[in-house]
């Protein structure tokens, strides 16, 4: 049953909407707008807001000045793969330290959050020589095996949704025999549909615009990612703005459109509702 | 049960080996390439110009060597910068991890800092006859330290006054005959600022904009930054302090709260005041002329010495690049990477190739005979043979962060210059004691 | 019968219980197992750097020299230093500013964009591009925008008769700017209230409603409370984030801080000395102080989190 709402809280919420929804939207048009000016239009006084000529052609240089699709394969490989990981192994983590009751899990728990608290400044070169150790620096394999193991973020966001779900909600399927790993499989899983959908979204997020990674694993041109490609529109005393805006305008895209797909499955009432038997 | 197990078990092998292939297939090509040029050496060189005329640059300085040295192949990498404008983070971490580059290409500031990285080429150039007097003073001194030699210098940068030659005429003063003088200097920038009540719709000059450091002050104002013969860095030579106290005095009477907030959020290159009309004078480097013909090509500027106290003795600012060989390179790379550095750095081929971004060679020579016919170009390229290049100590970036933010301490009052100048060399120097203690 | 029935009943509680007795056994095991993956991770990749940099914090290494043990130097260098206690002063400070600013605004923008109307998806698209602008894009964006002479946000400001602050140019609102950035990014947080608030049973929302509840009470008293464990995440999530900002005022500042250090946080100073100053010891003392700041803060929170947050699973 959908819950309707009422008109006074459809007018509110869509005058909210959209005056918040400008202010947002704001410096992603000035981002637009620069990305379509000419070299001579960018740096006058007073500011042009709607450059004329508008130069789309700013697009294709923009693909065309750096290996744009290449950088692009690149990066959606290791998205792709590492997002695969995060999925697989968060959840199956989270389910342990959230409804499995074991000596020791708080503990992990806790160590889980605490090595979030790092700077990764400090770690970044023991860890570099870890991989350098293992032999597996210049390759893709750093930016994306490590999510296989679990990701402290995603591992404490799961363990917050399976414990919204109410208590003792699997005891039943235990008695019944069910292994736990049915359990998890067959139900705990499929309830926290959006909570894995949002972990995925966030890990293909962190991959697509990761920078200090490629940066010091990554050590062949033909394997940048698109971060690393975009510092190349910087020149030694010059950064050329407008393909660069365009660039990012091209880079944001993919992620837009995964996120349009993944918000669509958080519509209210749709939910465990009719689970609880 | 044992279906969905299974299924996890294949997903998770799955990935596995696409991983595996992915990163397998990187480090298959290189094994290939090695066999196919058993009888080349070749050698990794890092930088961080991939596109522009700066990357043209880099792009044809490898090809005419790769043509001339059929026994080397050089392969450049570009490197992002990481902050500001370095690419030591990447070095370092290479390294710490056994697998550096044999070259790259770096800031020559602040090398000193991360020497212990570096295979030192004292002795390498001396073998070849290479010798302080083939560049110009500041390219040897900034990639020297304490008698070793830590790369070879690449090429420099000079800075000059810029001026509108447009509002000059609108305010009255000669376009043909820009100040001298730091009273001069005053004099015009006060003039040609402009307000709109409260608000300052242009200003004249903002001494620490662009290139206007410190150092570039300080030296114009006749001050030295180190005492060489004790190595004691001298932030607050009087003169220095002079020219801070110049510096912020100007500020201050132009509106200090406006000139603070005017540059905060100027940037380096993004929205260059000076390009869009909306400041008259700035100090800036010779690739300005570059910015210009591109962003704003109908600007009506000239260009000028930067004034001193007396209207004499001009000098300028230097900045550069050096070729390091990182530490760990041996036998045939050492001596290929020796080859390529001594080819970019010491021939006319390499050199000449430093016209494509509008820079300097590091040879006097080379210069002179490159830039013979351009007339914009000679104002910066006079003045080089006097230029000040930045202080060669272990603690040169700190030195660095800490001068640049002297100006804005002391508009935002938190402190005179006097006081400022003296905290930041007490400091810089404790700073460098504590390194050398801690290096035996 | 009666006996058989009754012997019957019996056995089977005796087998319940029994069963119990090895559920438990049998959970135990399997937290093991599930938790298995992340504990090799754990060992793997962050055992050997989390250790070698508190070895690192008590020594001089710069990461390319050999390395001397300085026992308690760098501790006490940091001390004496004042940037040190800028940084800190001005790390919390800007936390104290953002984190309850991120929550609330947060909360509110999840829950309006909860509300079934017909553009809802593309509000929330709208609301969640912010976070996909690359920061080197971002700095320069914003700093163009809130330019005090000739940036569009005073423009406006003055437009409407007040006089637009100096933004980025002023030690005092520099924070205040920075926050205000941190708010149009918020994007990340909204999500993941989205994702909790899908997990909140409808059949509440209904009960209410015959009781003729409005929306502000079944908001008090339905979903906030069943959202306490995700709102508790972010404002962990914010709390650690916060205290580490680092990327947008490093690039927006290039690195100095200004104006007058006003913008030096934490970690800001922390890279600069690990990777510019050559001081790798010193920032990875940096590092466990900063850890120890944190986990102080988090524990008082997870302290404080039994009073208002609300697990299903554990009335």
């Amino acid at each position: 049953m959908k819950y309707s709402t009422g008109l006074v809280t459809k007018i509110v919420t869509y005058t909210i909407l959209i005056l918040l929804g400008i202010l947002f939207l704001f410096p992603f048009l000035w981002m637009f707008s620069t990305a379509l000016k000419s070299d001579h239009q960018m740096f006058t006084y007073p500011p042009i807001w709607i450059p004329k000529p508008m130069v789309w052609k700013n697009f294709a240089d923009a693909v065309t000045t750096i290996s744009f699709f290449t950088f692009l394969k690149n990066t959606l490989i290791v998205s792709i793969l590492s997002t695969i990981g995060a999925i697989i192994s968060c959840p199956l983590v989270a389910y342990s330290l959230a409804r499995i009751n074991w000596k020791g899990r708080n503990i992990l728990f806790i160590i889980t959050i605490a090595i979030m608290m790092i700077p990764g400044q400090v770690t970044m070169v023991p860890m570099f020589i870890v991989f350098t150790k293992l032999k597996m620096v210049g390759t893709f394999v750093p930016l994306i095996i490590p999510t296989f193991f679990g990701v402290p973020f995603y591992i404490f966001l799961m363990r917050q949704f399976f414990k919204q779900l109410p208590k003792n909600f699997e005891d039943a399927a235990r008695i019944d025999g069910c292994s736990e790993f049915q359990i998890y499989w067959r139900i705990m899983l499929p309830l926290c549909q959006p909570a894995i959908l949002t972990i995925a979204l966030f890990q293909f997020m962190s991959s697509w615009s990761d920078f200090l990674g490629p940066l010091i694993y990554l050590n062949n041109e033909e394997m940048y990612t698109l971060q690393l490609g975009l510092q190349q529109f910087k020149q030694a005393y010059n950064t050329q703005w407008n393909l660069l805006m365009a660039a990012s305008i091209l880079i944001a895209l993919p992620v837009i459109i995964l996120y349009f797909f993944v918000q669509r499955s958080f519509i209210q009432g749709i939910s465990l509702g009719g689970m609880k038997g | 049960m044992f279906s969905n197990k299974l299924k996890i078990i294949c997903l998770l092998l799955t990935s596995f080996m696409i991983a595996g292939t992915l990163s397998s297939c990187s480090s298959s090509k290189s094994v290939n390439s090695n066999n196919k040029k058993a009888d080349k050496v070749e050698i990794s060189f890092w930088h961080n110009w991939a596109t522009g005329p700066a990357g043209d640059s880099i792009k044809k300085s490898v090809l005419d060597f790769n043509n001339s040295h059929p026994n080397i192949v050089v392969k450049p990498l570009f490197v992002a910068t990481d902050g500001g404008d370095s690419i030591t983070s990447k070095l370092l971490t290479a390294v710490a991890g056994g697998n550096p580059p044999e070259v790259m290409l770096a800031s020559r500031y602040g090398v000193a800092e991360y020497m212990d990285a570096l295979t030192l080429v004292t002795d390498l150039a001396k073998k070849d006859n290479i010798t302080k007097d083939m560049f110009y003073p500041w390219a040897w001194d900034e990639a020297s330290y304490e008698g070793k030699l830590l790369g070879l210098p690449y090429d420099g940068t000079s800075r000059a006054l810029y001026y509108n030659k447009d509002q000059f005429k609108e305010v009255g003063l000669d376009p043909e005959n820009p100040p001298k003088t730091i009273a001069e200097l005053t004099d015009a920038a006060i003039k040609l600022t402009k307000k709109d009540g409260n608000k300052v719709t242009r200003f004249g000059l903002i001494p620490w904009f662009g290139e206007g450091w410190l150092y570039t002050w300080g030296w114009a104002f006749g001050g030295e930054f180190l005492n060489e013969s004790t190595g004691q860095v001298t932030a607050n030579d009087p003169k220095i302090v002079q020219a801070l106290t110049w510096m912020t005095g100007l500020g201050k009477q132009l509106g200090a709260q406006n000139v603070s907030s005017f540059v905060s959020s100027a940037g380096t290159n993004a929205n260059d005041p000076f390009i869009s009309g909306q400041l008259s004078m700035e100090i800036t480097g010779n690739w300005t002329m570059a910015s210009i013909k591109q962003y704003n090509p109908s600007l009506n500027y000239g260009v000028t010495n930067i004034p001193t106290p007396d209207g004499t003795n001009f000098n300028t600012f230097v900045g550069g690049r050096v070729l390091i060989i990182p530490k760990g390179i041996k036998g045939e790379k050492l001596d290929a990477a020796w080859t390529f550095i001594k080819w970019m750095c010491t021939t006319k081929e390499g050199q000449s190739l430093k016209k494509i971004t509008g820079e300097f060679p590091a040879m006097p020579s080379i210069t002179k005979e490159i830039y013979a016919n351009d007339k914009m170009q000679q104002k910066f390229i006079d003045v080089l043979p006097n230029g000040k290049n930045r202080p060669v100590i272990l603690a040169g970036n700190m030195m660095w962060d800490q001068l640049s933010k002297a100006p804005d301490l002391i508009m935002n009052g938190k402190g005179t210059p006097q006081s400022v100048l003296d905290q930041i060399t007490k400091d810089i120097n404790n700073e460098i004691a504590k390194k050398k203690a801690q290096a035996k | 019968m009666l006996q058989n029935m009754s012997r019957d009943i019996h056995n089977t509680r005796q087998k319940k219980k029994i069963c119990k007795g090895s559920i438990e056994k049998h959970q135990r095991k399997y937290g093991y197992i599930f938790a298995l993956p992340w504990i090799i991770g754990i060992l793997l990749f962050y055992a050997y750097p989390l250790l070698s940099s508190i070895y690192y914090s008590f020594t001089n290494y710069n990461v390319i020299s050999k390395v001397s043990w300085t026992g308690l130097e760098n501790y006490e260098g940091l001390l004496k230093d004042p940037v040190f206690w800028t940084s800190i002063t001005n790390t919390i400070v800007y936390a104290l500013m953002s984190v309850p600013t991120s929550v609330l605004m947060g909360i509110s923008l999840a829950l309006l964009l909860n509300i079934p109307i017909k553009a809802q998806g593309i509000f929330r698209t709208i609301f969640f591009l912010p976070t996909l602008v690359p920061v080197v894009a971002t700095s320069i964006i914003w700093q163009w925008l809130l330019n005090p002479q000739f940036g569009i946000v005073n423009f406006v400001l003055s437009k409407v008769g007040i006089a637009g602050p100096p933004w980025l140019g002023s030690p005092y609102w520099s924070k205040p700017s920075l926050v205000l950035m941190a708010q149009w990014a918020i994007g990340n947080m909204v999500i993941i209230y989205l994702a909790g608030l899908q997990d909140i049973s409808q059949d509440y929302y209904e009960a209410a409603d015959l009781d003729g509840a409005n929306w502000f009470q079944k908001a008090m008293c339905i979903t906030l409370p069943l959202l306490s464990p995700v709102i508790f995440f972010n404002m962990i999530m914010s709390i650690i984030n916060t205290l580490q900002v680092f990327t947008l005022p490093y690039t927006l500042t290039y690195g100095t801080g200004n104006p007058a250090n006003s913008l030096m946080f934490y970690s800001m100073y922390l890279y600069n000395n690990a990777f510019a100053y050559m001081k790798m010891g010193y920032a990875s003392a940096m590092a466990w102080i900063l850890f120890i700041i944190i986990i102080t803060i988090t524990l008082f929170v997870f302290r404080s989190s039994t009073k208002w947050v609300f697990y299903q699973d554990e009335n």
